[in-house]
C-alpha cells in the first residue's frame, strides 16, 4: 500500500503571512464557511417559521434554544441578558464547526488549536469581567490572596487561586481542539491501515461517533463557559 | 550516535509511554462512569434518560485529561522542543 504523500501533509495547515504573522489560511476559510453555513441555516429556518407542527429544522433550532434558555437560567443565579445568546453563539459554531469536519473534503475549524484558545480566551475575558464587576477589585483580590488558607499563607493562596483561574480557558481550549483533532487522526490512521475494501466500515463507525462527540463538546464548551460565570458571581463565603 | 538521534529515539519512546498512560486513564474513568451509571439504572430504570444523558457529559468533561496529555504527546511530535 503506497502512501506517496505522509499523513503529517493533512494534518498540517497551509500557512499564509500578513504584516508578519502567521495565520492558517484553511482554518480561517473553513472558520468562514462554518459561519456561513450556520446563518444560512438559522435565516432559512426563521423564515419558514410555523405556529403549527414544526419541521425537521425547526424542531431542531426549538430543542436547542429551550434547552441553552433552560441551562443559562438554571445555573446563572443573576440574570444577564446576553449570557444566553453568548451561549448560543458557542454552542451553534462549535457544533457547526466540529461537524464541518465531517464532510469528506474539508476540515474542522475547531480542530485548530488557535480556534479552541480563541474561543477559550473569549471565555476568559468574560468570567475575569463578571468577577470583578460581582465582587469588585477588592473582593476579586481577596480571592487570590486569602481564598482557602487565611492571611498567613498569602503565597499559597495566590498560587493556587492562578492555577485555578488559568486551568479554566487551558482545559476548555485543550479538551475541545484534542477531541476534534483525535477525530482527524482517526481518520486518516483509518485511511491509512486499513485496506480499502474494508475501511468504510470502520470509518462509518468512527465517523458516527465523531458526529456524537462533536455535539458533547460543544455542549460541554457551552456549560462550562455558563457556569463559571455563575461561579464568578457567587459571593465569596466567610470563613 | 550523536546527540540528535537520541533525542528523536527518547522523543519517540517517550510519546508511546505517554499515549499508553493517557489510554489507561481513559479507559479506567470511562469504566468508573459507565459502572456507576448501569448501577444508577439498575437502582431505578425509570430515570434511565436522565442518567444517560448525565452520563456522557461527565464523561466528555473527564475525557479533557486524556486528551490534554494528548496534545502534550502530539506536540513533542510534531513539534519537539528538545531538538536545538
Amino acid at each position: 500500500m503506497a502512501v506517496d504523500h505522509g499523513a503529517a501533509e493533512h494534518l498540517s495547515h497551509t500557512k499564509i503571512t500578513l504584516a508578519g504573522l502567521t495565520f492558517h489560511q484553511d482554518t480561517m476559510i473553513m472558520s468562514g464557511l462554518a459561519i456561513v453555513g450556520l446563518f444560512l441555516f438559522i435565516f432559512v429556518t426563521t423564515r419558514r417559521l410555523t405556529a403549527g407542527v414544526p419541521g425537521g429544522a425547526q424542531n431542531f433550532m426549538e430543542v436547542v434554544v429551550e434547552f441553552i434558555e433552560n441551562t443559562v437560567r438554571e445555573n446563572l443565579p443573576v440574570n444577564i441578558p446576553w449570557i444566553t445568546p453568548l451561549a448560543l453563539t458557542l454552542f451553534l459554531y462549535i457544533l457547526f464547526g466540529n461537524w464541518l469536519g465531517e464532510i469528506p473534503t474539508l476540515k474542522s475549524p475547531t480542530a485548530d488549536i488557535n480556534t479552541t484558545v480563541a474561543l477559550a480566551i473569549i471565555s476568559f475575558i468574560i468570567l475575569v469581567f463578571y468577577s470583578i464587576k460581582f465582587k469588585g477589585i477588592k473582593g476579586y483580590s481577596a480571592e487570590f490572596l486569602f481564598h482557602p488558607f487565611g492571611k498567613w499563607l498569602i503565597p499559597v493562596n495566590l498560587f493556587m487561586k492562578v492555577v485555578e483561574e488559568v486551568a479554566k480557558p487551558a482545559s476548555l481550549s485543550l479538551r475541545l481542539f484534542g477531541n476534534m483533532f483525535a477525530g482527524e487522526v482517526m481518520i486518516i490512521l483509518i485511511a491509512m491501515l486499513i485496506p480499502w475494501y474494508f475501511n468504510w466500515s470502520a470509518g462509518v463507525v468512527w465517523l458516527g461517533w465523531h458526529l456524537f462527540v462533536g455535539i458533547i463538546q460543544a455542549f460541554v464548551f457551552t456549560i462550562l463557559t455558563v457556569v463559571y460565570i455563575a461561579i464568578a458571581q457567587q459571593q465569596m463565603e466567610e470563613h | 550516535m550523536d546527540p540528535t538521534t537520541i533525542i528523536i529515539a527518547a522523543t519517540a519512546i517517550s510519546i508511546g509511554i505517554i499515549l499508553g498512560a493517557a489510554g489507561l486513564g481513559s479507559a479506567i474513568g470511562w469504566g468508573l462512569i459507565t459502572s456507576k451509571a448501569l448501577e444508577g439504572i439498575a437502582r431505578q430504570p425509570e430515570l434511565r434518560p436522565q442518567l444517560l444523558f448525565n452520563m456522557f457529559i461527565f464523561a466528555g468533561l473527564m475525557e479533557s485529561f486524556p486528551f490534554i496529555v494528548m496534545a502534550f504527546a502530539l506536540w513533542f511530535l510534531f513539534a519537539n522542543p528538545f531538538l536545538g
